[in-house]
């Protein structure tokens, strides 16, 4: 059964469409939109993703598609029929193409398209029971493969764009480690000459003052 | 025109005109004209003579008007050299009002008017009369006869008996010698036309000395012998010119308001002993136009929003906490978020993209037109808080040399004071909501029987084409009796299904969706439920209503979503959960300390389930319909706290009523709303808004949840001081409004204002906005009623208005010993009006019996939301009178409507009169109005239609009753917030024309009750006593 449904753009991650709320036995719908947004952001910052992927996370999967920069969504249960809910997010596509395709790339504003929501439930309505005939007839047709898609799970994806980011935060701290490693050397170089030549420096110095006062008493 | 009554007297300098126009020719408008008189210029007012005590009214027969106007010129050739007749108006606003009713007398004076230009301005008058203040020039310059006078009689029963300077004027051309001895002699030249001269003295005397009481001053000679007049209450008019204390930003007003009348003042003190309590009941100030919005501030601050959206009650801010105790009158705002522009103006659009919303870091004030940059552009300062922000790069651009961005007139942002903003992301918790209603209707037999049902069907059927957020819109009902009756709408459905749930206790649904439905799927489905819902129960007898119940149901059902929830009660609720009892008949609470709880909700359940309401974004609205008690003070409260409005027909009849609850409940759900909204107003350091007043959710301390908010609702707010602003020049207001439009964006609404911070109380009484000091104070007053007796909310009204007028006198009373008289600053001479108005308003007027509960507590919830003007409106309602109005042509019937003062004295008995509260339209019927005319209007003869109440006001087919009804569109026009039900009623029709008529005619006496003109007295008396 589709829980949740989001439709945005993989450019800058700004959401487009989202499914009525009407998740009314579900509490923690907002930690999973949460993770959804997450998901999204991490899609903008050009971690390159299979175009399609299920991502499993606690009880539910995330299924998306991206096509023509959008990125389509959904939360369903683990029970749900790949096959289906991938066939719904085409449904969406198809349609949402159809209607926004031109408007998506100058959409300015957050859920420039809410008004796709009113479709986005009636799709889901159709694909909620898996049992009808329509959906047995889905299920059975053979040319909708789904069985390459990858599968991973959510810690290990949103994982992945941590992992980059430590990645790169430690090696921008190499760099400034490497600056001030060398500015210090420098600095060092800097004493252990002065360390070197001082005493015989002041020796000399002291002989030329001596012989200068010599020359000025006498 | 009124002959002046006898023993008006002048208010001190000519300025204090009360009363514009509505008194008529002869005596007041000197008055009225008085205002442009202080102007340069403006020497007009002259040309009316008011009375002197004594003197028998004026002349006014046309043979005076002629010297007069003849003589004038003659005065007035003598000093002026070129005629430009207009120029020398320039600076002060023509003359108005005053002029136009302004009796015969003025016509010549009109003709004289060029010449009379240049006296105003003209200084050398002045020289003559050393004595006088230089302010008073002009006047001095204007009676041309004058020279006359001063060697004439010199009090005013002289006038009357000594002519004979007056006579003088045939040789006009030299009399002024006299007078004029220290008159520039050589501009003498032109001697007017002089008709003949009659010795019309006196109305002409009187007219001239009466007008202006500086006369004396002027002269002199006079001014011993006029001990009845107050001496001039102006002091040296330096005193006046260094008021205008606007040490802050730019003083636009400054210059202007320097040289005008500071204060007004109403002689009240009568001759000992005299029975005639020595007020003109005729010159007393009315708001006869209405509401005035402070155009001047929006001039002067032309970077504000504009005030239709954001008023103060003064626009100055104190400087100190002492000037705040001294001030008296609430420190606050009235805020219309929404307000519908008159021209249809749109608020500019604001999309940031990228750079996200630009706001200040510590404060989070949006960027508006008052912040300044600096650094090249690089930062801003906020104008709130002062701290530096950045600006990001995409919102980079230079500087000119003024420091201003190059791209200020670009950006509305940047040049205008309202602006709306694309919210990006961080501003939404959930994707924007589609617009949502649901409808809960009562449907037992009371209900039935009204043919309540019907109407509300066959509305919400007519509006389903308009709801708002198509193609987005939800829609559902549920109807309840004893038990609760849901319905699916499932698309699939060709006819709706009704489920019944008896269980009051665990309310549950009986199905987990198709309640509330996308209307464009189901819209055959929910038109076939409308057809068949007044069928279907049409023979229900139950007359139980279980609305608790039914609210948690709805509850849970559009918790989800939110939007609106419309409850239609035509009974008290009497089962489950929430149950109310009959409590508004008892008697005995009233006038004790128990008599507030009547107006309380009784049962907390109406709080809590309002609360949840809120938090789930539901925005509640009440329409009750019972013609026995049904508890609105419980009810409302749902209303009041989730942003609604309660809306309350009393005695619902279909027949009667059925248009107006038509009307509104389409209005309500067509209007513009904004949806899932919270409100917060942010204002400069140093001052804070402390309480809030109207309807809505209060969620932290200042920030304002409103479900739904439309432009039918305002809010107001309170100020306090938290610190001496003493380097402050101007304190910033920022009202912010973020919401979803129907459309599905979401928005923030920025409106801005700033406020000269000043050290002067005169500058702040100056500044003062009556409009917005009535809303505010008639909202805290309808709070206060809610935990106190009327009786002593009216005590503290009348004592706040006391206060504040004492303190004014504190101000000028020693400066310019005005012993006996009433004074008043001119921004605020309509407020001692409203204040009784508010006394006697239908939320807290008498007792009892005055008013019954319901009506009480619903008048009281339409006064916390309705906008200052509507509000004005609603407690001093517009009178006019239309028999004559009928025979006019339909087209010029708008110009003709003038009101008039709500007082049985204006009522003829051969007239009709209309009168308009912004609810409902009273047409009074003359007891000596042709028969004829009254059979045109009505459709029927009154003798066969004895009872006037159910009678309904049709367009009939003759001349009267077009131009009747078109008078009735053209009023309707002007507001389309309410649809006002005209109901009709015959003098001397009782008990019907007390409650209707005479208790909405505030300046008269009812039962316990002050009349206007004994209201000023007592507040005299009560200003004078220390």
């Amino acid at each position: 059964m589709v829980k949740l449904t989001m439709i945005a753009r993989v450019t800058d991650g700004l959401p487009l469409a989202e499914g009525l709320d009407d998740g009314r036995d579900q509490k923690d719908s907002d930690f999973y939109k949460q993770q959804a947004k997450l998901l999204f952001k991490n899609l903008s910052n050009g971690h390159h993703e299979a175009s399609r992927m299920s991502i499993e996370t606690g009880p539910y999967f995330f299924h998306y598609i991206i096509e023509g920069r959008v990125c389509y969504l959904t939360m369903c249960d683990r029970s749900y029929p790949k096959k289906l809910a991938f066939q719904y997010l085409e449904d969406l596509k198809n349609e949402f193409e159809r209607v926004n395709g031109s408007q998506i790339e100058t959409a300015a504003r957050p859920y420039a398209f809410i008004k796709f929501d009113t479709f986005i439930q009636k799709t889901k309505k159709l694909y909620l029971d898996t049992r009808t005939q329509r959906n047995l007839a889905k299920l059975n047709d053979e040319l909708y493969e789904v069985h390459q898609i990858m599968t991973r799970n959510v810690k290990e994806v949103l994982g992945v764009g941590e992992k980059l980011d430590q990645v790169s935060e430690m090696s921008s701290r190499l760099t400034s480690d490497t600056r001030i490693y060398a500015d210090k050397a420098k600095d060092l170089n800097r004493q252990a000459f002065i360390r070197k030549y001082a005493p015989v420096a002041i020796v000399i110095g002291v002989v030329i003052m001596l012989f200068w006062a010599k020359n000025k008493i006498w | 025109m009124h002959p002046p009554t006898g023993n008006e007297r002048l208010p001190g300098r000519p300025v204090s005109g009360f009363v514009p126009g509505s008194a008529a020719a002869a005596g007041p408008p000197p008055f009225a004209a008085g205002a442009p008189l202080m102007r340069p210029g403006a020497a007009a007012p002259f040309a009316p003579p008011t009375q002197q005590p004594g003197v028998p009214p004026p002349l006014a027969g046309a043979s005076p008007a002629a010297p007069f106007g003849a003589a004038p010129p003659a005065a007035m050739g003598g000093y002026r050299g070129p005629p430009p007749p207009q120029g020398p108006f320039g600076t002060g606003p023509p003359p108005q009002g005053p002029f136009a009713t302004a009796s015969p007398p003025q016509g010549p004076f009109a003709t004289a008017s060029p010449p009379q230009g240049p006296f105003a301005k003209a200084p050398p008058p002045q020289g003559p009369f050393a004595a006088a203040p230089p302010s008073q020039g002009p006047f001095a310059a204007g009676p041309p006869s004058q020279g006359p006078f001063a060697a004439g009689p010199p009090s005013q029963g002289p006038f009357a008996t000594a002519p004979p300077p007056f006579r003088h004027p045939p040789s006009l051309g030299q009399p002024q010698s006299p007078t004029g001895s220290g008159m520039p002699a050589p501009t003498y030249v032109r001697p007017p036309p002089v008709q003949s001269q009659p010795p019309p003295v006196q109305g002409y005397y009187p007219g001239v000395p009466s007008s202006n009481p500086q006369f004396p001053m002027s002269r002199p000679a006079y001014q011993p012998p006029m001990q009845t007049m107050p001496p001039p209450p102006m002091g040296p008019p330096s005193s006046y010119s260094n008021q205008p204390a606007y040490p802050t930003s730019g003083p636009p007003m400054g210059t202007l308001q320097s040289l005008v009348e500071d204060f007004q003042s109403l002689s009240v003190s009568s001759a000992p002993g005299s029975l005639d309590p020595g007020v003109d009941v005729k010159g007393l100030p009315r708001p006869l136009d209405g509401d005035e919005e402070p155009a001047k501030v929006f001039e002067a601050y032309p970077l504000n929003c504009h005030p239709r959206y954001f008023r103060l009650t003064t626009h100055t801010i104190p400087a100190s906490q002492s000037l705040v105790s001294r001030w008296h009158l609430p420190l606050g705002a009235v805020v219309h978020p929404l307000a519908e522009s008159p021209d249809g103006e749109e608020v500019p659009v604001v999309n940031f993209g990228s750079a996200g919303v630009i706001r200040c870091r510590r404060c989070r004030t949006y960027i508006n037109p008052y912040a300044t940059f600096a650094d090249a552009g690089r930062k801003w300062r906020c104008n709130l808080c002062t701290l530096l922000n950045d600006v990001p790069g995409e919102y980079f651009c230079a500087l000119d040399a003024s420091g201003r961005r190059y791209d200020t007139d670009q950006r509305p942002e940047l040049s205008k004071g309202t602006v709306e903003f694309v919210a990006p992301t961080e501003y939404m918790v959930r994707p924007p909501m589609p617009p949502s209603y649901f409808f809960l209707i009562d449907v037992s037999v009371s209900a039935v029987r009204s043919g309540l049902l019907e109407v509300v069907a066959k509305t919400i059927k007519s509006c389903l084409d308009d709801l708002l957020g198509f193609p987005r819109t939800q829609i559902g009902f549920l109807t309840f009796d004893s038990t609760l009756h849901f319905h699916n709408f499932k698309s699939s459905l060709s006819q709706p299904q009704m489920m019944v749930v008896a269980d009051l206790d665990d309310v549950f649904l009986p199905l987990p969706d198709d309640l509330l439905v996308n209307l464009v799927d189901s819209r055959h489905v929910v038109e076939s439920f409308l057809d068949s819902l007044p069928n279907m129960f049409h023979d229900n007898v139950n007359v139980e209503s279980a609305l608790g119940p039914a609210l948690k149901a709805a509850f849970m059902v559009m918790g989800q979503i939110g939007g609106k929830l419309l409850v239609f009660q035509s009974t008290l609720p009497s089962l489950g959960i929430g149950r109310l009892r009959l409590r508004g008949d008892d008697v005995r609470a009233y006038g004790t300390d128990k008599e507030h709880i009547l107006r309380v909700p009784e049962d907390p359940f109406y709080k809590q389930m309002a609360a949840e309401f809120t938090k789930n974004q539901i925005a509640v609205d009440i329409f009750s319909f019972s013609d026995k008690y049904c508890d609105i003070a419980s009810l409302g409260s749902l209303a009041k706290y989730t942003g609604g409005q309660v809306y309350h027909y009393p005695s619902f009849q279909a027949t009667t009523h059925g248009e107006k609850l038509k009307h509104e409940l389409s209005r309500d759900l067509t209007r513009e709303t904004a949806w899932e909204s919270v409100m917060r107003i942010r204002c400069g350091k140093g001052v804070r808004f402390t309480t809030y007043h109207g309807h809505f959710m209060l969620r932290s301390t200042d920030l304002l949840a409103l479900p739904a908010v439309d432009s039918d609702k305002a809010f107001a707010m309170q100020l306090s001081l938290e610190e001496t602003l003493m380097t402050t020049q101007a304190v910033y207001f920022q009202v912010a409004l973020l919401y979803t439009s129907s459309s599905g964006e979401r928005r923030i609404r920025v409106h801005t204002a700033a406020a000269p911070v000043v050290t002067d109380l005169s500058e702040m009484y100056r500044q003062a906005d009556t409009g917005a000091i009535v809303s505010l104070l008639a909202r805290i007053a309808v709070e206060n009623s809610l935990s106190d007796k009327l009786d002593s909310v009216r005590q503290q009204l009348q004592l706040k208005l006391v206060r504040s007028l004492k303190e004014y006198r504190n101000l000028y009373v020693v400066q310019h010993r005005i012993g006996g008289r009433l004074i008043y600053p001119e921004s605020l001479r309509y407020l001692p009006l409203y204040i009784l108005a508010i006394c006697k308003s239908l939320a807290l007027r008498g007792g009892y019996a005055d008013v019954s509960l319901d009506e009480r507590c619903a008048a009281g919830f339409s006064m916390m939301i309705l906008p200052a003007r509507r509000l004005l409106n609603f407690i001093y309602p517009s009178l006019y009178r239309l028999d004559e109005v009928l025979t006019m042509e339909p087209g010029r019937i708008d110009g003709s409507l003038k009101r008039l003062p709500l007082t049985l004295q204006c009522l003829d008995t051969a007239g009709l009169y209309l009168l308009d509260d912004g609810f409902t339209f009273l047409v009074w019927l003359g007891r000596m109005l042709p028969p004829e005319l009254v059979n045109d209007i009505l459709g029927v003869s009154l003798a066969n239609f004895p009872d006037l109440s159910k009678i309904q006001l049709r367009e009939c087919n003759n001349y009267h009753s077009r131009n009747f009804m078109t008078v009735l569109r053209t009023l309707r026009e002007k507001d389309f917030s309410c649809y006002q039900l005209p109901r009709v009623v015959r003098q001397g029709e009782q008990p019907r024309e007390g409650f209707l008529l005479l208790s909405n005619l505030v300046e008269d006496q009812m039962a316990g009750t002050s009349s206007y003109m004994d209201w000023i007295l007592q507040i005299h008396r009560q200003t004078q006593s220390s």
